[in-house]
């Protein structure tokens, strides 16, 4: 002991000065407390993903009516944004299949991304007792990018050959009812990137299908002028738009789950944003203070 | 002369894709665009190889000089070629599932790259709480008009936020008071999300879209100064 009184940190400076390791803690275990204890989830669901919504059940009445359309789904996702596209991918994938309208897989930028969406397929095809092949097929990976989506769009069959099961594509049943791209009513792209893009700059105005997207929260505000151009109808924008869209279908899925996390962490983020707020605001008011009482 | 071949290649291949793109209907030259697409299509599988080649140089090299960090390499190489091993075994051997490549193979990819992929992107979320927390202070009217969008965007998005306000949809269909439905948390951000955040992303594209054209424009008419060229 030197004797020298220890130096006090005020208030406001502590406010500004939280340690690192406990916003990190308080992040871990307010995540966390949903696992153990369910939050009960309801929430308002927003006019975009209402209008997917409804896209989906417009094709399942037409194909009532009309020659049937399909549904393609691009899983140009990976593991690393898995917690935001798995739900939504197996939100889209419970809709269709409830609704009888026939859909195939594929990625254009991930070889990832068909292998996960076949697995949530075969799990979500046991429930509704559909097959592969005769209700859905995966087409794999194709590398594509920009003008070979042009090729695509004239010959899908040039460009696949095999499922990805490695049967020969025209030896799958379901792809006699399916003549090329045109016959698709609505491609829904699942993704953690920018995607969706080369489907709506490259493939629509050449085969006039509709594009729904299925978005981590990070890309979703990049998606609203297309939306607000028709480019795009609808979308799931992060966890919270597939919650949502869990809601429309009225089940409790996996993202309905992780929304109690993604709610207990926001609510963190907006106290720490104003703690720290506080403390700065209380701090120049001080600073003012000191500089009034000095002249 | 090898140049030359470059600069005409590039010129014919963006003219085509050009008046393919822009004259309307099917035309003569709409034929070749199937065997073109093949074509580039097979380019992109090459680079993946390409890709495969740089890396093994790269961390190959590494492993035997015994360079710093040379088992991180050691390590790269020794997953790529297990995780390329197992699927072909799986992939060409028909295995069914429950066979003990099947066993492995899960093992690698279920408990291993998918939580590892997940685990490390997760993290994102520590540390944007903690960026945020130390970065957003409220030093200005601007500042303080973004917090307050901030704020309303990530309650909207949330059920405990969009219940603070839910009571007011009650007033929908009030004739007086219909207003006050419009104002609550979840259309607000709304609001914010589809006209102001879409009119700053719509400038964004246009900006970007000229800045493409213009690349593109460098590129295909062989203006472009870049390493290939710079080495002629």
């Amino acid at each position: 002991m030197n004797g020298e009184a220890p130096s006090r940190i005020a208030w406001y400076d502590r406010l500004q000065k939280i340690d690192p390791r406990i916003i990190y803690l308080v992040v871990f275990v307010l995540v966390s407390i949903p696992f153990f204890v369910p939050i009960p989830v309801k929430m308002e669901v927003s006019p975009v993903v209402r209008k997917l919504y409804d896209k989906v059940e417009e094709i399942a009445e037409n194909n009532k009516r009309g020659p049937e359309k399909f549904v393609l789904l691009a899983m140009d996702w990976s593991p690393s944004v898995k917690a935001e596209n798995q739900p939504q991918t197996a939100a889209m994938i419970e809709h269709l299949f409830r609704r009888g309208v026939r859909f195939a897989i594929m990625s254009h930028l991930l070889p990832e991304g068909p292998m996960m969406a076949e697995r949530i397929a075969e799990r979500i095809a046991k429930k509704y007792n559909k097959r592969y092949g005769v209700d859905w097929v995966n087409f794999g990976f194709r590398q594509m990018r920009f003008a070979d989506y042009m090729a695509f769009v004239r010959d899908m069959y040039a460009i696949i050959s095999k499922d990805y099961r490695g049967t020969p594509i025209r030896d799958v049943p379901m792809m006699k009812n399916i003549r090329g791209l045109r016959d698709f009513a609505l491609v829904f792209d699942v993704t953690g990137s920018g995607a969706y893009a080369d489907w709506v700059y490259y493939a629509q105005p050449e085969a006039h299908f509709d594009i729904g997207v299925g978005v981590t929260a990070i890309i979703g505000p990049s998606i609203r002028p297309l939306i607000d151009a028709g480019q795009v109808v609808g979308m799931m924008e992060g966890l919270s738009g597939a919650a949502q869209y869990e809601q429309l279908l009225n089940i409790r899925g996996q993202a309905s789950r992780g929304m109690g996390s993604q709610n207990l962490a926001h609510l963190w983020v907006i106290i720490a944003l104003i703690l720290g707020n506080i403390g700065y605001l209380a701090s120049r008011r001080r600073e003012k203070k000191l500089k009034k009482e000095l002249r | 002369m090898r140049r030359n071949i470059i600069i005409i290649l590039t010129f014919v291949g963006g003219l085509y894709y050009f008046l393919e793109f822009v004259l309307p209907g099917e035309t003569g030259i709409s034929k070749l665009i199937v065997e073109i697409g093949k074509v580039t299509l097979a380019i992109g599988a090459c680079a993946f190889l390409l890709g495969v080649i740089n890396l093994l140089r790269l961390h190959g090299t590494r492993v035997v000089l015994r360079r710093s960090g040379w088992h991180n390499s050691a390590a790269l190489i020794v997953a790529l070629f297990v995780m390329l091993i197992v699927h072909l075994v799986r992939y060409y051997s028909h295995a069914a599932e429950g066979d003990t490549v099947w066993r492995i193979y899960n093992l690698l990819w279920d408990n291993m790259r998918v939580p590892l992929d997940s685990t490390i992107f997760s993290l994102l979320a520590f540390y944007i709480v903690s960026a945020a927390y130390r970065s957003f202070r409220i030093k200005s009217g601007e500042a303080a008009v973004m917090m307050a969008a901030a704020v309303v965007v990530m309650l909207g998005q949330i059920p405990t936020g969009q219940e603070v306000t839910l009571w007011l949809k009650g007033y929908e269909n009030d004739p007086g008071l219909w207003w006050l439905s419009r104002i609550r948390v979840d259309t607000i951000r709304e609001w914010l999300m589809q006209y102001w955040n879409g009119a700053a992303q719509r400038g964004i594209l246009f900006g970007a879209a000229i800045g493409g054209l213009a690349m593109s424009l460098r590129i295909w008419l062989s203006l472009e100064r870049g390493s290939f060229f710079d080495r002629q």
